[in-house]
């Protein structure tokens, strides 16, 4: 029996520059920088004061089924799960129509809540007093408990441990399976990889899947700060510089991207419109360190090597790859040398390899498949969308970054790079489809 | 499935020790749900099955060498703890030394909830954070010049050991493990829902052993907070409602080519996995009758090929929750009778409090060791259900369940090999 067909046949976006997948394209191969100082808060005493935000409205329903969805991290997932269905011609199934639900799934990758402990920042003003200069170390446990065992602020705590995404979005698509994967900013890309592999064994015919993240709090911010993870380039224009030899850390983004895979022939029967096909992915763990990339990128490379394989495509097979590239010293070096390895370093050097993070930053758990969106787009317009601010050379860094400018070339097959903290490892080869454009 | 499924091994840490500890407390009906003590002191309800794990020990085991305990969250501890167990169990004690062939096929699926962070540190970081104006008027309100002088008690590893795959990452490195990791979150469910996971891509090749499971510290000060925020806790000693307990628990899951090559011994075989979700009445009100799960259990009945009179053991999740252990009790009646076609009923809850995620993996060693041993515990403190004697009896086909109050359930069916 041969191996069922994976094909794209909805998406749906939230991301700073649109949300609309046609515009978001628009403005990237345009090298248009959707970074800016944070607005969210005043952000002028972090170390890193630039973020990519989604600053237009978002509209969503304020329950879906019994699921409030009024927070931030819920109304882009809710948005982007309504726009992907409309473009697939998707619609939720009856409650009692079995037959349809056992065949959909929900594979979904979000962070952490849109809660974060400021919501007890009351309760500790009640407990410990007027706020300090500095922080105490040891503060008074019993006293907070005891006011906090009646404070609302409790049930919003069930956001950290629970933001209700994919149940939410599990009722919307009216899906059998849901689940929610985490492999930090690998997170989207594995969830499409999950989704990949529950079609093709045929556990399902159609699945919604991506990811979601809104990071950009008062806490996630300075937390990645003390990681030495962000950059301090205070200059928005100029902060997110993948691959360059100035780059100093990458640049926190917040939005959802959601696909509708679906099987080609499931596609096909309903007489959907096929944005492109997934040909393979691949999957793999450094099983290192928790913070830093493997120096030589054997999971990196082993992942390209892996989805390609999955493919039955060579390397040379390959005409453009959007990198994970997060503008820190050791991934954009560290990734380099995976692709040189993955693809040979003949054809590494030929094939077009650009960072789109240069110009809407890190969506950590959106990353991958808002990415995804990029490289479908790509090869159905056949342009490579550029690394913006490259501009000094570092010798760690020596393939085609396609430098501050869209190109114009033949691309039949993107490779999809997302690496995540605690090596964790997963490339997507996406492909365009007969009769798609 | 197309390549037939092996359990090799189990590994777990509760609150009764490990799991040669935890096995002999449930095989004599034993609890280690106890008073709060030390830092869990004031929170409700007072006592369950917390775990106490010595780091020393966790070093001690497998992999475990390099664990460090200041990048560790309470989730992450209970997953290297029964991470380690496991490779103990069967046989790995360096797993580094494994050849590049092994590691690069081995996984690790984890179930857990978000990370969550010490909150000491974290509310003092809130409290720091306020502005000092406002608080003249009781009014709470945040002064962004003062979040870097918050920051001054944390380190980066304080928000790293946050990010929600941090269970996996370690256990990866932990057990050298260079296949597909990964962490499913966000329901109670989702550490079952990592071992059928992993039975599934182990059956579809995607790796030849996948160590998977559930950590849950269900004693940890957040959860309590905010399972007490909706009448989750017994108001009392006595009362109904759900007993919080601690537990990492994992299966090692593999090809069973594998596991011949290799010389492991298969204690039973995967015929059947299935999770399902079914919008619930409330977001945590759980299903509103029983025919989300009975239809979850009829699928893994037939994946498996048995009629229900096949099975003679049923690991439930009896979580304590009034609603939840009604619906559950209703389908298991529903589908395999009143008094269950005769199969023992499993339930460790009693022994070890209701662990989270964790709980449903606890739930599958203890039907695999039933397997093993041909000892059915006792299932203490039930009054819906019949309860097992606690006796020698031959276990050859088990299902197991893990239930969730957001309308989520996952069932697996084992064989004995």
């Amino acid at each position: 029996m041969s191996r069922r067909r994976i094909v794209v046949t909805g998406w749906g976006t939230v991301t700073p520059h649109a949300d609309d997948v046609d515009r978001l394209f628009d403005r990237v191969s345009e090298g248009v920088c959707a970074i800016d100082t944070i607005t969210q808060f005043d952000p002028s005493h972090l170390p890193s004061t630039v973020a990519a935000e989604v600053t237009y409205d978002v509209a969503a329903p304020e329950r879906v089924g019994p699921f409030p969805s009024t927070s931030r991290t819920m109304r882009f997932a809710v948005r982007a799960a309504l726009s992907a269905m409309a473009d697939a011609g998707l619609e939720t199934p009856a409650p009692d129509d079995w037959r349809t639900r056992s065949r959909r799934a929900v594979q979904l990758s979000t962070g952490v809540g849109s809660t974060a402990m400021e919501a007890y920042g009351p309760t500790t003003l009640r407990a410990w007093g007027a706020p300090p200069e500095k922080a105490v170390r040891k503060p008074d446990m019993q006293a907070f408990r005891s006011l906090a065992l009646t404070d609302p602020a409790s049930r919003k705590l069930e956001e950290w441990f629970c933001d209700f995404a994919a149940p939410a979005l599990g009722v919307l698509f009216g899906a059998d399976r849901i689940a929610t994967a985490a492999s930090a900013c690998a997170s989207g890309s594995h969830s499409l990889f999950d989704a990949v592999h529950t079609i093709r064994s045929g556990r399902a015919d159609v699945v919604l899947t991506g990811g979601v993240c809104t990071p950009i709090t008062r806490s996630m911010m300075p937390g990645f700060a003390l990681l030495s993870a962000l950059t301090t380039n205070p200059d928005p224009a100029t902060a997110a510089r993948p691959f360059d030899a100035d780059r100093d850390g990458f640049i926190m983004a917040e939005g959802a991207s959601l696909l509708v895979l679906e099987d080609e022939e499931h596609a096909r029967a309903r007489g959907a419109r096929i944005h492109g096909e997934i040909l393979g992915v691949g999957i793999a763990t450094d099983a290192h360190a928790l913070t830093a990339p493997l120096a030589t990128g054997r999971g990196m490379a082993d992942a390209m090597k892996g989805a390609m394989a999955d493919a039955g495509r060579s390397a040379s097979d390959v005409s453009y790859v959007n990198a994970h590239g997060t503008s820190t010293p050791l991934n954009d070096a560290a990734e380099t040398i995976a692709i040189k390895t993955a693809l040979g370093e003949d054809v590494a050097r030929r094939t077009p390899v650009s960072s789109t993070k240069s110009m809407f930053g890190h969506l950590i758990h959106a990353a991958g498949v808002t990415e995804a969106l990029v490289c479908l787009q790509a090869i159905k317009r056949n342009v490579a969308p550029p690394t913006i601010n490259f501009h000094t050379r570092d010798p760690k860094c020596d393939l085609d970054y396609v430098p501050n400018e869209a190109r114009e070339v033949p691309v039949t097959t993107a490779l999809n790079n997302s690496f995540g903290f605690g090596g964790q490892n997963v490339s997507v080869l996406l492909g365009g489809y007969e009769g798609s454009l | 499935m197309s390549r037939d499924v092996v359990i090799t091994g189990w590994g777990a840490w509760t609150g009764a020790g490990d799991d040669e500890a935890t096995r002999a407390a449930w095989l004599e009906g034993r609890s280690s749900v106890r008073a709060f003590e030390k830092d869990l002191v004031g929170l409700p309800p007072g006592f369950g099955g917390w775990a106490d794990i010595p780091f020393k020990e966790l070093r001690g085991l497998p992999g475990g060498r390099d664990l460090r305990p200041g990048t560790l969250t309470a989730f992450t501890k209970l997953a290297c703890a029964a991470v380690g167990r496991a490779l103990k169990n069967v046989g790995v004690d360096d797993p580094a030394a494994d050849d590049d062939a092994v590691a690069d096929r081995r996984g690790v699926y984890l179930g857990s909830y978000t990370n969550f962070p010490e909150m000491k540190k974290h509310l003092a970081l809130t409290h720091v954070m306020g502005d000092a104006d406002a608080a003249t008027e009781d009014r709470y309100s945040i002064d962004d010049a003062k979040i870097m002088a918050g920051m001054g008690g944390l380190r980066g590893f304080d928000f790293l050991k946050l990010m929600n795959n941090m269970p996996a990452a370690h256990t990866t490195i932990q057990a050298n493990a260079r296949g597909p990791a990964n962490t499913y979150l966000g329901v109670s469910t989702a550490g079952l829902q990592a071992v059928g996971r992993a039975a599934e891509h182990v059956s579809d090749g995607l790796a030849d052993q996948i160590i998977a499971g559930g950590t849950g510290p269900g004693t940890l000060e957040g959860l309590l907070l905010v399972h007490s925020s909706y009448g989750a806790l017994p108001e009392a000693e006595g009362a109904r409602g759900m007993i919080p307990g601690d537990a990492g628990a994992c299966v090692v899951v593999e090809s069973a080519d594998t596991a011949a090559a290799r010389g492991a011994t298969a204690v039973a075989r995967v015929t059947g996995y299935y999770d399902l979700f079914a919008a619930p009445r409330t977001a945590r009100g759980g299903w509103a009758d029983a025919s989300p799960l009975v239809r979850l259990l009829r699928v893994v009945l037939d994946q498996a090929g048995w009629a229900p009179g096949d099975v003679d053991y049923i690991g439930a999740t009896a979580s304590g929750l009034p609603d939840l252990d009604s619906v559950e009790a209703a389908a298991y009646a529903e589908v395999f009778g009143p008094d269950l076609g005769g199969a023992a009923l499993g339930v460790h809850t009693a022994v070890t409090g209701f662990t989270e995620a964790a709980h449903g993996t606890v739930g599958l060693m203890g039907a695999v060791q039933a397997m093993a041993d041909g000892r059915v515990p006792p299932s203490p403190g039930l009054g819906v259900l019949p309860a097992s004697a606690g006796a020698e009896r031959t276990v050859r086909r088990a299902i197991v369940v893990s239930v969730a109050p957001e309308g989520h359930g996952a069932a697996i069916a084992i064989e004995r090999t």
